[in-house]
């Protein structure tokens, strides 16, 4: 687009340059020499001038020195070709987070303070500056590999990552194409900076090593899904030529490369009789109308979790995967990572995913798709209809069709449903435990800061909670519940046969064990259902967690933090604690009695008790209320990172 | 110098002077109005005229609104012109009035049903009417032309 506007200066110079040149020569053939000379001489001058000003603004290009570019070439045509003929798709596309997924930094992109902010973190000190459109950060040199004091340098920020929920920023590393992560990115919830490690669930770094400053992370791995048609094109760590046919997610990522698109649809008979007879047109992609399978691969592309077919990784590193929409996944040099004995960074132990942002994988194993014709976009839409009265930020929050928050999701298919909804759920029908999703598609995922519905459906199973440790829908709600209750009520129920349960599990809620003694994904989740009001309404009331919460004010764990720090300031008396979870350490380690004193005041001013002991559900078995402190010593500290 | 005529043919070129008045003065009464209903559509901010997924439909009627005002003004000016000049009856007179009118009726009539029903960027099928009505409108307007030309050889 810069090159255009760019070669519109110079043309807009020439014929300027033109007409004033006629103008000239007419005015000296009708006026007197003399003033005809003049005024001529002053015409052909002005006419240069901008012929010269046309020259020098025209075909300089935007800054795009040392970041990926974009090559309209292969048969793509990127989205402003798209707009003039899909208005309707364009805007709601442009009102996606998919668009912004990476976005050339400008001011009208940056959402960040660059206004001389100063931060630090992991050992390192950075300076985000300003300088007219363009934003630059101070760092210690990222190359610097010897002893001592890295020198610092400035490294100009040409590249955004997000706009919802967290924008990252990326750097000109000085080589070829090649660009780095600036460790700090901007919180849109919380309009500040923050170490972009502290975002996710990963081991702090011991003492003394400082944060680690990679380069080229965009360029050979982000480029795969952030962009369109990626190209890597690298040919060493520090040289790549990287290009895109666009950057962010846009029309082409999901419909494919559209030149021929265009090129047949330039025929207005053609475009009529494809609107007559409705059928989908053979010259550019619609997942929505791909066989289901195929059609959820557009989506699971990007939203699966997959490695390289062996032997793929090379050319991938040249050119990008081979897979278009419409392709099979698994034939364009991609392998799909499914079931147990994965990684436990991206799975349960039962093979259920556990990241956010890889829900095909899920979906892969739900009986809805193995046996139906369930798809991403049975729920999904990526663009807004024209008759959705939603405002188009909240259908772009998580881009569900209308209506597909509600049970309707699923009784269009299981119609059966409707009607005995609460022989079915044993909940009220109005209730939050007749919803589908909130038992079969619960929130057992992290990401983004926030827990996300699992995408394999199934159902609740304490056996399963218990085998592969991750939490059961019923407990998922009331977290005053053991499992050994959520056990024998599904074999009330449902008929369920009961598991054998570790004392420990038949006496203690499982989000108390989970906060106390369980490992930081743990934490994480159960802090994370703390804060979600259906859960607070049903576990007996919500004057309980604080206490609990509070054990992780002074967590390890930055992302632990932040959750109880957002589920602490929703419960009773709380919403206004002083607490920043990336505050100094001393402060952080003073905070859990600061406030376990405070939620023991309020109770005691108010005449309540203080005892925990009801949420014992076996309270003459030998745990007494004391397990709770006990628990708390025997917390899982082995190194957990969620790989979301 | 006037052409020779007889009461009958002064007759047939004032009914049509008159024909073209009414339609003239009538379709800018109708296409003002159109200004307006649209005016009243951007005031309201009415979605089904002003959403971006609408845009033929707007360009649509903006141009049966311009145009229908636009052929109502020339429909006077061909009238005011036969008038004008006194002129008998002729075969091109013949020939442009109906081509002037059917022009007047396709041209914005088609640019109207066309922003009625759209497909996405492009118009709905009435707007097949427009290019005719324009060919009409040339051949109106090159008949004038021609005849007045015609005229002043003779």
């Amino acid at each position: 687009m810069g090159y255009v506007l760019a070669w519109m200066a110079v043309l807009e110079g020439v014929l300027t340059a033109l007409v004033l040149g006629a103008a000239g020569a007419l005015a000296l053939l009708g006026l007197p020499r003399g003033r005809g000379l003049a005024l001529g001489t002053a015409v052909v001058t002005a006419g240069a001038t901008a012929l010269a000003v046309g020259l020098a603004g025209g075909p300089l290009p935007p800054s795009q020195a040392g970041r990926p570019i974009e090559v309209h070439a292969s048969g793509y045509v990127s989205s402003d070709t798209c707009r003039a003929c899909h208005p309707q798709n364009y805007a709601t596309w442009h009102a996606s987070y998919h668009r912004s997924m990476t976005q050339v930094a400008t001011p009208e992109t940056v959402l960040g303070d660059f206004d001389g902010v100063e931060l630090s973190a992991a050992g390192r000190r950075y300076r985000l500056v300003r300088r007219g459109d363009e934003f630059f950060a101070e760092l210690d040199d990222p190359e610097w590999r010897l002893d001592g004091a890295p020198p610092r340098v400035t490294r100009q920020i040409v590249m955004t990552t997000g706009s919802h929920h967290l924008q990252l920023y990326w750097y000109a590393s000085g080589h070829t194409r090649v660009v780095g992560l600036f460790p700090f990115g901007h919180f849109v919830d919380d309009d500040g900076w923050f170490p972009v490690r502290g975002n996710f669930i990963t081991p702090p770094l011991p003492p003394g090593v400082k944060e680690p400053l990679p380069l080229g992370q965009w360029n050979r791995a982000c480029i795969t899904c952030h962009a369109v048609r990626g190209q890597p094109h690298a040919s060493g760590p520090l040289d790549m030529q990287t290009t895109t046919a666009e950057l962010g997610v846009a029309c082409e990522a999901c419909h494919g490369p559209a030149a021929e698109h265009v090129r047949a649809n330039r025929d207005p008979l053609r475009r009529y009789l494809g609107y007559l007879d409705g059928e989908p047109d053979a010259t550019i992609v619609d997942p929505s109308d791909l066989p289901h399978a195929l059609g959820s691969q557009v989506c699971g592309r990007c939203h699966a979790v997959w490695g390289y077919a062996e032997g793929e990784e090379p050319s991938v590193q040249r050119v990008g995967i081979r897979y278009q929409p419409g392709d099979d996944l698994e034939e364009s040099g991609l392998v799909l990572f499914q079931g147990p004995g994965h990684d436990p960074g991206m799975f349960w132990p039962d093979g259920m995913v556990r990241i956010g942002g890889r829900e095909y994988t899920g979906q892969l194993d739900s009986p809805c798709y193995q046996a139906g014709e369930l798809s991403c976009f049975s729920c999904h839409r990526m663009h807004q209809a024209a008759d959705d009265p939603r405002p188009t930020r909240e259908w772009a929050d998580d881009q569900l069709a209308r209506g597909m928050r509600s049970n309707e999701a699923c009784t269009r298919c299981h119609a059966g449903f409707r009607e005995d909804l609460e022989q079915h759920t044993r909940h009220p029908p109005d209730s939050s435990g007749s919803s589908c999703y909130n038992c079969h598609m619960p929130y057992t995922s992290l990401a983004l800061r926030k827990a996300i519905r699992s995408h394999q459906i199934d159902v609740p199973s304490a056996a399963a909670d218990l085998a592969s440790g991750r939490p059961n829908a019923c407990n998922g709600c009331h977290l005053d519940k053991t499992l050994a209750w959520t056990a024998r009520h599904l074999a009330e129920g449902y008929g369920q046969p009961v598991p054998e349960i570790p004392q420990l599990w038949r006496s203690v809620p499982g989000s108390a064990i989970d906060i106390l003694a369980g490992d930081a994904a743990d934490r994480a989740l159960a802090a994370w259902s703390m804060g979600w009001a259906p859960a607070r309404e049903a576990s007996r009331g919500d004057d309980w967690m604080a206490v609990f919460l509070a054990v992780l004010l002074d967590d390890p764990y930055d992302a632990v933090r932040y959750h109880a720090r957002r589920s602490l300031r929703r419960q009773p008396g709380f919403a206004d604690f002083a607490y920043e979870f990336m505050g100094p350490p001393d402060e952080r380690a003073a905070a859990p009695r600061r406030a376990t004193d405070h939620w023991v005041d309020r109770r005691t001013a108010a005449g309540q008790s203080t005892d925990l002991g009801f949420l014992l559900e076996d309270p003459d078995a030998a745990l007494g209320s004391g397990i709770f402190a006990q628990l708390r010593l025997q917390r899982d500290d082995r190194p957990v990172a969620i790989k979301e | 110098m006037t052409d020779p005529v007889d009461e009958s043919e002064a007759g047939e070129v004032s009914a049509r002077i008159t024909r073209h008045l009414r339609f003239g003065w009538w379709a800018l009464l109708v296409f003002l109005s159109l200004g307006l209903v649209l005016e009243g559509l951007h005031g309201f901010k009415v979605g089904w005229y002003l959403d971006v997924g609408n845009q033929a439909r707007r360009l649509q009627w903006t141009l049966a609104h311009a145009h229908g005002t636009l052929l109502g003004l020339i429909n006077v000016a061909f009238g005011l012109t036969l008038r004008a000049l006194q002129l008998g009856p002729a075969g091109w007179q013949r020939v442009a009035s109906a081509c002037l009118i059917a022009a007047s009726l396709l041209l914005p009539g088609g640019f109207f049903l066309g922003g009625l029903f759209i497909y996405d960027g492009d118009p709905g099928l009435g707007a097949l009417l427009s290019p005719l009505g324009g060919a009409l409108l040339m051949a109106a307007v090159f008949a004038t032309a021609h005849g007045l030309v015609r005229r002043g050889n003779a």
